[in-house]
């Protein structure tokens, strides 16, 4: 019965993954619009591109989304929570330094959320052979 | 066995046996009277008036301290002291030599290094035996609790003797305290128990203690309440002994249900393990010795030797030991026999009780049958956490645990600056106090000052202290920029609140120094500074709007404050220095504007401004990622004000930068005679009394409190009030700050003359362990928390000890040379009385 069922494609998700890590590793050097275009822009599109291409043209549309969505959201939300961590940490006045906490664990899934649809909104173009 | 020995500040130590306290020098007198004078008093009197000599014998108390007790009483002619520890002894002979009056000297103590079960004989007949073991924390140590001890050592002793014993807590460990009396009345002896309150036992957690009177013969309570003892007691009052030894019926009855502990049945030391243990006569083979016992093949070496022993405190051998203890404990489990007792135990549980928990075990198994992959997530969600927060913790190291921050995070003392002008002084070692940033000006005072410049201000004395508006006092709360910037208190850069503070001055001096000054009114005549000349500009208040030091405030218009004392400040604007009363609004004394005190306040400044533009980098970054939710979160918004606030500050900073200008000149620098004290910037002290100040042209006027005169005119003028009470605030605040250097010269110095006997003590020990293993030079001592070679660990010591009598040599120095300042400072504040 499992061996009979089809391949999962996973090795597309690992790209996507790992190409976004890249991106959001090499975003704390740049300045403040680059790492925008960056993190918000250029890497879920780059991401979600990988998805299109790694994936089989009979998948679903929804689940190339899916796919692309946790490959580019899961890594900035990371990178969006570290980094708010990171900052937090260097208030010299630690005034209101739990409400901070709170508000990056409540921002980061936000961010993981908007990189993760634009990367699932682009690897979700319509392709030949794709399920809709 | 491992030995500590605690060491106080006060010269007091206390005696630490494998980590047990053996005794404390404040209150050793209590323990070691209660063990031995009652029983010598007891002997003595049980003996005839015609031959009342004495023969007594210790079982333990190496360090001499039982030893002094028998001692002191004139009847003993012979004591004999047996201890199998040779350290404790030799201990005792030297270290403790001085506490135990050199008892190992006297000719009536004989010293026997060997174990007491084998140097008992029957044959002894001594008069008083006095046993003075650890509380035992082993099988083997609990040897000499037993009932066979007790009958060894009761037959060692004559028809009448007495034999006194060091016992167990009633309070802490009362089945063992119990059994302990029924093991003895077991061997045949009558014991009388007594309490005693030893207050180091108590705040080591022992509770109230007790002690043991054993004999042949009946011991009812009236012998304690005559006892009479024919030397005087420093701690132990001996006439409450019989109050000491009565027991409530509650307390005796427990002496019916614990078991006695003998050789073949030991019991003591679960019962000192498990205070509240009750044992009934079944489980009593629970207490017998288990089968087998630790595998005598298992090397624990290796795996020690991975523990790293980082505790000053706390040595390899030490460590050593307690985990042997605890695999020998374990050893001596019978895990079999501990399972079959807690099924025993669960069959008495009541039978409802059994049948609710199998209905209960039915009901989850049906209705809630992914409980178990419940457990499963438990763990990764609890690995998950682990992970995150060992993260988070790596990002932003919480001070709690000691760990600090960098730069200025989070709330630790690291947040201190310590080359600013505040902080520091006092606070560290002697050696860093002097030199930490002060505006002491020319080069050429540094010579003839000392305290005060050294210290961290711009004149000898903290800030605001003692003032009746003080900042340094009168600091409200700490809540940041967002509540309090700009709205009439002042603030530092970390967000803390001062009170209120505001500066009334003449708004021309600004413009053109050129007021009714001092300067202009000593020689020549005329009036002085608090009368405003006509036509000048009004005073106007500028609040206080920033604490960039202690001492240096900025002001709202972005002139400098520097305070000296409740009636006087200096004002820095526009290049040039005023000496300014509290009370008038008109400059008192244009001072001379040394280009190194304004280059020190222009880095101070610098380095404010610096601080805030890293905090306004760090929020902006921080409002980036979030400055979109401030709708939605109070803290966001909080730091957006925050921002501003910071923002409007790096702007006064920036304008009372731009208004300090160097001056145009810089002549050469003066020299002072020696002794003389800096007051503050441009004023000092001279060895004769007098107070000089240098003007703003560069010359220098003299004042001795009641008249003012200069270097080129004889002539004296009458010295005006406001300059004479300002000068004599200066000279009070330096007073206490120079009596409060005193203070902490003197304990510098005690803690260094404390670490000076505990290094020699270190290095008598170490040159032992040397010429213990002559042919060893590196034999592995405990060095700190290191293990380096003995010879090494005597070369670093005597290092160490070279460096902390150079420390003392240093502290002395300074002490003189405070104390002549102190004094010159008094004599010139009686001068200035008004």
């Amino acid at each position: 019965m499992r061996a009979n069922a089809p391949p999962r494609g996973s090795s597309g998700f690992f790209a996507a993954f790992a190409v976004s890590c890249l991106g959001y590793a090499l975003a704390p050097g740049a300045p403040v619009l680059a790492r925008g275009m960056l993190t918000l822009l250029a890497v879920p599109l780059l991401a979600g591109l990988v998805v299109q291409i790694t994936q089989r043209p009979n998948r679903s549309l929804a689940y190339r989304f899916f796919v692309a969505f946790l490959a580019c959201g899961l890594p900035m939300a990371g990178y969006a929570l570290f980094s708010m961590l990171a900052l937090q940490s260097r208030f010299a006045v630690s005034m209101g330094g739990d409400a901070r906490l709170a508000v990056a664990f409540l921002i980061a899934p936000a961010y993981g959320v908007l990189a993760g649809c634009l990367a699932g909104a682009t690897a979700s173009l319509s392709r030949k052979g794709a399920i809709r | 066995m491992s030995l500590f020995l605690e060491e106080r500040d006060d010269g007091g130590f206390g005696l630490y046996l494998d980590g047990d306290l053996q005794f404390d020098t404040a209150d050793e007198a209590i323990y070691h009277e209660c063990l031995a004078l009652p029983a010598l008093c007891l002997a003595r009197a049980l003996r005839p008036e015609s031959d009342r000599s004495l023969r007594a014998l210790i079982c333990g108390g190496g360090d001499g301290l039982a030893l002094r007790e028998c001692l002191r009483f004139p009847d003993v002619r012979h004591v004999d002291l047996v201890d199998y520890d040779p350290e404790v002894v030799a201990l005792g002979r030297t270290r403790f030599a001085e506490l135990n009056g050199n008892a190992f000297a006297d000719p009536r103590a004989a010293v026997h290094i060997a174990d007491a079960w084998d140097f008992l004989r029957p044959e002894a007949a001594y008069d008083v035996a006095l046993c003075d073991f650890t509380t035992p924390r082993h099988p083997e140590e609990a040897r000499v609790f037993t009932r066979e001890w007790y009958t060894r050592i009761g037959d060692a002793l004559a028809p009448e003797g007495v034999l006194a014993i060091n016992g167990l807590s009633p309070q802490c460990a009362p089945e063992a305290f119990w059994c302990l009396v029924r093991t003895m009345q077991s061997a045949g002896l009558h014991v009388l128990p007594f309490r005693a309150c030893i207050p180091s036992f108590r705040d080591a957690g022992y509770g109230v203690w007790s002690f043991f009177l054993a004999a042949r013969f009946p011991l009812p309570h009236a012998l304690l309440r005559d006892l009479r003892c024919p030397v005087p007691t420093r701690q132990a009052d001996l006439r409450r002994l019989a109050r000491a030894a009565r027991f409530s019926r509650a307390e005796r009855r427990l002496r019916c249900t614990v078991p006695v502990h003998t050789l073949e049945a030991p019991c003591l030391l679960p019962l000192l393990l498990n205070p509240g243990l009750t044992p009934s006569p079944k489980s009593r083979e629970v207490f017998a010795p288990a089968a087998g016992g630790p595998d005598p093949d298992y090397d624990l070496r290796p795996l020690l030797g991975a523990i790293p022993v980082l505790h000053p405190y706390y040595s390899r051998a030490m460590l050593t030991y307690v985990a042997e203890s605890v695999v020998g404990a374990v050893g001596t489990l019978d895990l079999y026999r501990l399972l079959d007792a807690i099924l025993h135990r669960a069959a008495e549980l009541p039978a409802a009780l059994l049948t609710e928990l199998r209905r209960l075990r039915g009901f989850l198994s049906e209705q809630l049958p992914g409980l178990e992959n419940l457990g499963a997530w438990g763990n990764r969600l609890f690995c998950a956490l682990v992970i995150l927060m060992t993260i988070a913790n790596t990002i932003a190291p919480d001070s709690a645990f000691g760990k600090g921050s960098f730069g200025l995070g989070h709330a630790s003392v690291s947040r201190g600056y310590a080359g600013s002008f505040s902080g520091g002084r006092g606070f560290s070692a002697p050696s860093s106090r002097a030199g930490t940033g002060s505006f002491q000006g020319q080069p050429g005072f540094r010579g003839a000052r000392s305290a005060p410049g050294a210290s961290s201000s711009f004149r000898g004395t903290p800030g605001y202290t003692g003032m009746p508006q003080s900042f340094g006092a009168d600091r409200v709360v700490t809540s940041g920029f967002r509540t309090s910037y700009g709205r009439g208190h002042a603030v530092d850069i970390y967000g803390n609140v001062y009170s209120q503070r505001s500066f009334t001055y003449n708004a021309s001096f600004n413009a053109s120094f050129d007021v009714h000054s001092v300067h202009s009114m000593p020689v020549g005549g005329g009036t002085h500074g608090t009368v405003p000349p006509s036509g000048a500009t009004p005073s106007t208040p500028h609040q206080a709007l920033f604490i960039a030091a202690d001492d240096l405030l900025v002001l709202d218009n972005g002139d400098i404050v520097i305070t000296l004392s409740p009636t006087g400040y200096l004002l820095v604007s526009g290049g040039r220095i005023a000496l300014m009363s509290a009370t008038a609004p008109a400059p008192l004394l244009p001072l001379y504007a040394n280009p190194a005190v304004l280059a020190r306040i222009r880095e101070q400044l610098q380095y404010q401004q610096m601080v805030a533009q890293r905090e306004m980098e760090i929020r902006r970054d921080w409002l980036n990622w979030v400055g979109w939710t401030a709708a939605l979160f109070e803290v966001v918004q909080a730091d957006r004000r925050e921002m501003r606030s910071l923002t409007d500050l790096n702007r006064h900073l920036m304008t009372a930068l731009e208004r300090l200008s160097a001056p145009a000149e810089a002549p050469a620098p003066e020299m002072l005679p020696p002794g003389a004290v800096e007051l503050f910037a441009e004023c000092t002290l001279l060895p004769d009394g007098r107070i000089t100040l240098r003007r703003a042209d560069g010359r220098r006027i003299f004042t001795d409190g009641r008249h003012l005169w200069t270097e080129q005119l004889a002539a004296r003028q009458k010295c005006p009030p406001e300059l004479s009470t300002l000068l004599k605030g200066v000279l009070v605040k330096l007073e206490r700050e120079f009596e409060a250097d005193l203070a902490r010269n003197a304990n510098d110095a005690r803690t260094a003359a404390g670490e000076l006997r505990t290094l020699e003590y270190d290095l008598r020990e170490y040159e032992s362990i040397a010429r213990s293993n002559p042919d060893d030079p590196n034999y592995s001592v405990d060095y700190g928390t290191d293990s380096v070679g003995v010879s090494d660990a005597i070369f670093r010591t005597q290092q160490e000890i070279q460096a902390t009598i150079a420390q003392q040599d240093r502290l002395k120095a300074e002490e003189a040379q405070r104390a002549t300042e102190l004094e010159r400072l008094r004599a010139a504040r009686t001068a200035f009385l008004p």
